[in-house]
């Protein structure tokens, strides 16, 4: 018998640890595990990017990352599902997220992966602010405003 | 006239300058009227208002929603997490 969905789903303000939510996804009924990591990335164009930070409404966005975890398992026929968002502070190189799921054939993994991560892209309330090497700052928004010092 | 408190974040914050706008609203309080007393309480938003969504206990609400004055209530800036 199939073990039953397993959902991990966390907010955290500091340094993810991708060893410990490796096994998050294990299951001797799954075939595939598939992750992303999304890290913070030092140029945008011809901006150098120094630091990005993020600020969520915590428990608005911790309600909709459950809610994207459980559509997908519905969706994709996923077996465990993880999703960690750090907060704060995220230096170049470092995983602001980590999205993880396991099936029991790859291409529902596959599947899953850019639609858990646009979807949380559209709808969580979360923000990144970027702050650039030259001191400017931008909250990464349409409707931003240039970049001030 | 029903006083409300609404959360701000993110560039919201920003142009605010502060965690919460005060506004006055009559009842029944309509989604669509919380965004035009924002204006009013706090025009430094304005430039943001067009593109943000309003959450009412921490779910999306469309303009013509009915808000209960107790309701936790947050101006939403387009967002970008991952």
């Amino acid at each position: 018998m199939p073990s039953p969905h397993r959902i991990y789903t966390e907010l955290v303000d500091t340094p993810i640890d991708m060893l410990s939510l490796a096994e998050k996804t294990g299951d001797p009924d799954v075939g595939a595990h598939a992750w992303f990591i999304g890290v913070t990335r030092r140029t945008t164009g011809e901006q150098i990017t120094q630091t990005l930070d993020y600020e969520a409404h915590r428990p608005m966005a911790i309600e909709q990352i459950k809610q994207i975890a459980f559509h997908a398992i519905e969706k994709f026929s996923l077996a465990h599902v993880v999703i960690v968002h750090r907060l704060g502070s995220v230096p170049i190189g470092e995983a602001s997220i980590v999205v993880g799921c396991s099936s029991a054939h790859r291409v529902d993994s596959f599947a899953a992966l850019p639609w858990m991560m646009d979807t949380l892209k559209q709808d969580v309330a979360i923000w990144k602010r970027e702050t650039y090497a030259n001191g400017q700052q931008q909250w990464v928004h349409p409707a931003s405003e240039p970049p001030e010092a | 006239m029903i006083k409300l408190k609404i959360q701000m974040f993110a560039g919201a914050k920003q142009l605010a300058g502060k965690d919460v706008v005060e506004i006055e609203v009559r009842e029944p309080i309509q989604a669509r009227a919380i965004f035009d007393a924002l204006q009013m309480a706090s025009p430094e938003l304005s430039p943001l208002i067009p593109s943000c969504r309003l959450a009412v206990d921490n779910r999306y609400v469309i303009d013509q929603a009915i808000i209960d004055e107790d309701s936790t209530i947050a101006l939403i800036p387009p967002v970008s997490g991952g």
